[in-house]
């Protein structure tokens, strides 16, 4: 050591990123200025479209060849601008850059074991001998966190689950012995508890290897709990810089505080009102009338002379009950409900919450006769939801409507916005063309669409007018119960909360039970009335309200909730000894007695052989787990 | 689409079209029967202005066998791709669609179909039904069909993943309306590009059938005129060359406008 002074790892000035299209010139990046020291993490937090991706691919030399760069990029206190010199950049790129894609899937090469794989990367970088290479890999797989090392190596990538897979990427980009990790969405793709794992080694490699970590993200809440720094992007330029604490506490710039305001993140500490959450449109303050409004649907003579109360006077019950359904696929069986009861009536909000494999989507479908379940009866209003020939009527059928994650995949490419939303009203109405064209106008009015949006075509319109049309379609036949699938998840944030915000506008207006599926626990506690978690096809817990997360016994409940990362809380303050081990066996192997037992903290030797039913605890709060009865003192 | 795309495809659209052109206004072009003996036989081009292109054997005009042969090359050819597409689409569709029993049982007679080399199942089949256009228009419509069915199957069961088809669902579609109203347009795409091909197919098989005798022989075909020209082919080359050349024209107008405007198709989807 001879200075007291750190160099930067990486300092970044003036970068643009010029494409020539047909129109013209697009700036997709302009005069960004990054710095990162080691041993720090810095997060470039944006929508998408921002640019930050851009940056990224530019740090790294991956950008296509008719993309202009210019600016200049040092490396490791070193003067040769490596932006101005691409040929310097293959040697860098691995070496002192190593690079984790968001999808760890598509990143590793199928053909290859893992091992294989990485002994590769290390190959290309370091001058080593085979035997050496081997034990370099094994190495670095322990390095990121794989127990049994030597047997994982003879995997291929498809055989590792998700986390597994991005510890992989992991070790082969730091088989180059990389100073500098460019994350781009590392863990925008996995499960909450998995992702709060591979934060958990991402943080660990920093701290102990002193590298410097650049992360890349759409989520403010990652973002703001493992980063030193922070900056905001949009439309090509860094709006916003700061220390994360700043950024995220206090943001300047407008968009910030649309990110941040959008954000909704879990709340387990204090239980307040909220009132609208959306920071771009605020003429939606609904959740005072939603109070009032659930108080109103509760009591059995509403004296108001509100149409609406009205309206929820014809109460709508649909009840799934002992719901179970195997998919088969050759000898495999893959579980994905058992034995799942549920209820939605209308003007309230049920969230359906679990990771992936537990079944939330396959109970949504069902809900809706898109699937139907081997066993276990679905109950609208006393009548079975299908009779016994498969069929729904036209009657049932417009009383339950959907809508989907992607609101463009689910328009038909070929046809206008306004004559999607016309095919359920002439499937379910018989009305004039002229008054179904009336309807339509209507109905794109009430989700804040204009009358020109129904001629166009799903392309032309952005995501959250997407999503507002399809609110509008699946309210085309007056429904009672919507079911919603991950219907924000596909959605820039600025644009979530407009969306959330019109679904309870629209419940009070019209009292409609939704169904909502969901895997973000910020939005599930905003917008719920009554929550079920699920885990690998079965009911976990069941808690009423927004206080359902504070007041959440069962472990994985606990689990979840602990991994969700909150932008103002420091990662490493958290209650970590809530987080579940491992991962979801996967709905093929369903665990022995307690599903949850391989993972739970908790689970003592019953649990591997008595499965526990769902127990209410107090009102309204069910949870299934054989210790829910002991007094628990975790964080 | 790349500029070379683009060139090659504009090429063959004009191509194309001129083609077109001369098979509407054969009569007005070169009136009267091309089939008549109008001259002294084996008249070499350019020496009588009455017959540009000279005399065959039997004395026929060649550039009125040729404008006439156009009309029926691109009748025949088109009207058989079209009733191999329209086969693939409906066999495809429901094989995708509907899935299961029906997708086994038609899948297993398209790959019946397709393992006969699809030119011996036409010949076997005008042998059968007799040599006029009609028999070689079903000809070539029954033995071209499967690769189109198996594409828009591939396409359909792709499409019916799709939310919108869940969508359609919800709405109360009935199946068979999903089936050709929500998934079918979404599918047809690559179908696009398949007329290209199989309308040149067509074309070639046309010929060939023609040039075996197994086409109408009271109508001037390429085919046809290249089988007759062929007994003097040492004196007059030109007479198979001309017709060859002409058969090749089509059909690679054909494929390079079909491709230009797939490529095309697929751009606008993309935008
Ligand atoms: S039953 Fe046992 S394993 Fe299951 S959640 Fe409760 S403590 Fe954990």
């Amino acid at each position: 050591m001879k200075g007291a002074e750190i160099v930067p790892l990486m300092r970044l000035s003036g970068l643009t990123v010029r494409y020539s299209a047909h129109r013209g010139i697009v700036d997709a990046v302009c005069g960004v200025d990054l710095d990162l020291m080691p041993g720090r993490v810095l997060s470039v937090i944006g929508e998408s479209g921002s640019g930050k991706s851009t940056v990224l691919l530019a740090l790294a030399g991956l950008l296509p060849s008719r993309a202009r760069v210019s600016g200049s990029l040092l490396m490791d206190g070193g003067n040769g601008n490596l932006l101005a010199d691409p040929s310097a950049h293959s040697n860098v790129t691995g070496r002192t850059v190593g690079m984790i894609f968001q999808n760890p899937g598509a990143s590793l090469n199928p053909v290859l074991t893992v091992g294989d794989l990485i002994d590769e990367v290390v190959r290309v970088h370091r001058g080593l001998s085979k035997k050496e290479v081997r034990a370099e890999t094994l190495s670095l797989m322990s390095r990121v966190g794989i127990g049994d090392a030597k047997s994982r190596a003879a995997a291929y990538p498809h055989q590792l689950s998700g986390g597994l897979k991005q510890r992989i990427a992991i070790a082969a980009a730091l088989a180059g012995r990389p100073r500098l990790i460019l994350a781009d969405e590392p863990t925008t793709a996995l499960d909450a508890t998995v992702q709060a794992q591979i934060l958990d080694l991402l943080l660990d490699l920093v701290d102990r290897e002193k590298l410097g970590l650049l992360f890349v993200t759409h989520d403010i809440g990652v973002a703001g709990s493992i980063s030193n720094e922070i900056a905001v992007m949009f439309n090509g330029r860094v709006v916003e810089c700061g220390k994360a604490g700043d950024v995220t506490l206090a943001p300047k710039h407008s968009h910030t505080v649309a990110l941040a305001a959008g954000a909704l993140p879990l709340d387990l500490t204090v239980e307040q009102p909220k009132t609208s959450i959306s920071a771009l449109d605020d003429t939606a303050k609904t959740d005072n009338n939603r109070e009032q409004y659930l108080k109103s649907a509760t009591t059995p003579e509403p004296q108001g002379k509100d149409t609406q109360v009205q309206q929820a006077a014809k109460k709508t019950e649909l009840v799934l009950s002992g719901i179970t359904r195997v998919f088969k696929t050759g000898a495999r069986k893959a579980v994905a409900a058992d034995g799942v009861n549920l209820t939605v009536r209308s003007g309230e909000t049920v969230a359906l919450v679990g990771e992936s494999g537990s079944g939330k989507t396959t109970l949504a479908r069902i809900a809706i006769g898109l699937d139907r379940p081997d066993s276990g009866t679905v109950i609208l209003d006393g009548q079975p939801l299908i009779d016994e020939r498969g069929h729904m009527d036209r009657v049932t059928r417009s009383r339950v409507q959907m809508v989907f994650q992607d609101p463009l995949a689910s328009f038909t490419p070929h046809r206008s916005i306004g004559k999607s939303i016309e095919v359920p009203l002439k499937i379910a109405s018989d009305l004039t063309s002229r008054a179904r064209r009336d309807r339509v106008l209507e109905l794109l009015e009430s989700v804040g669409l204009e009358k020109d949006h129904a001629n166009r075509y799903p392309t032309a319109l952005s995501g959250g007018q997407l999503q507002r049309a399809a609110i509008a379609r699946a309210l085309a036949t007056d429904p009672d119960l919507l079911i919603c699938d991950e219907p924000v998840a596909s959605l820039d944030v600025s644009v979530r909360s407009q969306v959330l915000d019109l679904l309870t506008k629209l419940q009070n207006e019209r009292g409609l039970g939704i169904l909502f599926v969901s895997h973000d626990l910020g939005v599930v506690q905003w917008i719920a009335d009554r929550t079920v978690v699920l885990y690998l096809g079965r009911v976990m817990e069941e808690g009423q309200g927004k206080a359902m997360w504070q007041t959440a016994r069962h472990p994985y409940t606990r689990s979840l909730a602990a991994a969700n990362p909150s932008a103002t809380v420091p990662w490493r303050e958290r209650p970590s000894v809530e987080q579940a081990k491992g991962e979801a066996a996967g709905s093929f192997a369903i665990p022995s007695g307690c599903r949850f037992h391989p993972r739970c903290r908790m689970a003592i030797a019953q649990c591997e052989t008595t499965e526990p039913s769902l127990e209410q605890l107090e009102k309204g709060h069910f949870v299934a787990c054989l210790r829910s009865g002991e007094q628990l003192d975790l964080g | 689409m790349t500029r070379l795309t683009l060139i090659t495809g504009l090429i063959g659209t004009v191509i194309l079209a001129a083609l077109i052109l001369i098979a509407l206004f054969a009569q007005q072009i070169a009136p009267g029967d091309p089939l008549q003996m109008v001259g002294r036989p084996l008249l070499s081009p350019f020496a009588d202005p009455r017959f540009p292109l000279g005399t065959t054997q039997l004395g026929r005009d060649v550039w009125a066998g040729l404008v006439h042969g156009a009309r029926v090359s691109l009748t025949v050819s088109a009207t058989a791709a079209a009733a191999v597409i329209l086969i693939g689409i409906l066999v495809g569709t429901l094989s995708g669609f509907l899935g299961g029993y029906v997708d086994d049982v038609l899948m297993r007679i398209t790959e019946a179909v397709q393992s006969i080399p699809a030119f011996l199942l036409a010949l076997a089949l005008v042998s059968v039904l007799g040599a006029s256009v009609t028999s070689v228009v079903v000809a070539i419509a029954l033995s071209s069909w499967p690769p189109s069915a198996r594409l828009v199957r591939a396409e359909v069961l792709r499409v019916r993943t799709l939310d919108y088809v869940d969508a359609a669902r919800v709405a109360g579609r009935s199946p068979l309306a999903i089936a050709f109203l929500e998934v079918l347009p979404g599918a047809l795409q690559p179908v696009v590009a398949l007329i290209g091909i199989t309308v040149g197919e067509a074309i070639l098989v046309e010929s060939a059938l023609a040039f075996l005798g197994l086409s109408d022989p009271n109508l001037q075909s390429w085919g046809l005129m290249v089988a007759s020209g062929r007994a003097t082919l040492r004196v007059a080359p030109l007479l198979v060359i001309l017709p060859g050349l002409a058969i090749a024209l089509a059909s690679l107008s054909v494929s390079l406008a079909g491709d230009a405007l797939a490529a095309r198709l697929s751009e606008g989807r993309r935008a």
